[in-house]
């Protein structure tokens, strides 16, 4: 499947869309495309990608990428992105993991897939708990602050 | 790899109890500066005991809740829950 929003075409020709091919600048303007969808076009991203990289609950997604995925093991990925050709590199990892992440989540169950993955790599946390301010009671089915069965 | 400030709360909160909070964004979806940096965070999430915020920036001697809140760029725009 595609990436919508003429999506490819960023990825091909960069700076016809965004004036120079940097990472945070693409990352910006799919952060812009993501606003303007009431963040419909990366729901499940994060969510997608953390379990992969097996952290980053707290970054943004483009965080991740460019951390865990561009320049894995790399002291300073920011320092890196500065050398030649990297920026295209973390780019085209960028994309890369867009399309892989698109084309799963509109698969059938595509989305609920996500989501159990990203939950049952939260309970295997060592810090994931009941006290934890985003806890969610699987097994009730309860989310902190409403009951099983949800509000009502 | 990861800041892993969930795990840092966690172990905060073992030496110095209180509870676990998120901070989050109250518009975007990022957090803005914190004590003079862009560390790019979707969340933080630290520990608030007696008064008092803890985090890797902080450390075990934490810092009064209003000190701490002075240390982000946008402070009126997060959603601290203490």
């Amino acid at each position: 499947m595609p990436l919508p929003y003429d999506l490819d075409g960023v990825r091909t020709r960069t700076t016809m869309y965004v004036g120079f091919a940097e990472f945070d600048i693409v990352a910006a303007y799919i952060d812009g495309l993501n606003a303007a969808t009431h963040d419909s076009l990366l729901l499940g991203f994060r969510e997608w990608l953390v379990p992969r990289v097996g952290g980053g609950t707290n970054l943004v997604w483009s965080e991740i990428v460019l951390l865990y995925l561009a320049f894995p093991g790399v002291a300073d990925p920011r320092a890196q992105l500065q050398e030649a050709g990297n920026h295209a590199r973390a780019i085209e990892c960028l994309f890369t993991n867009l399309e892989e992440f698109w084309a799963e989540r509109y698969r059938s169950s595509g989305m609920r897939a996500i989501y159990l993955r990203f939950q049952a790599w939260l309970k295997r946390q060592e810090w994931y708990s009941p006290e934890f301010p985003d806890w969610i009671d699987d097994e009730g089915i309860g989310v902190k602050g409403i009951g099983p069965g949800g509000p009502g | 790899m990861s800041s892993g400030c969930e795990a840092v709360a966690k172990e905060l909160q073992r030496i110095v109890g209180g509870k676990p909070v998120t901070i989050t964004a109250a518009r975007g979806a990022r957090l803005g500066g914190f004590a003079g940096r862009q560390p790019r965070w979707a969340s933080h999430t630290v520990v608030v005991s007696r008064g008092r915020v803890y985090d890797s920036y902080t450390g075990i001697q934490g810092m009064l809740i209003e000190d701490y809140k002075k240390l982000w760029q946008f402070p009126g725009d997060l959603n601290f829950g203490f």
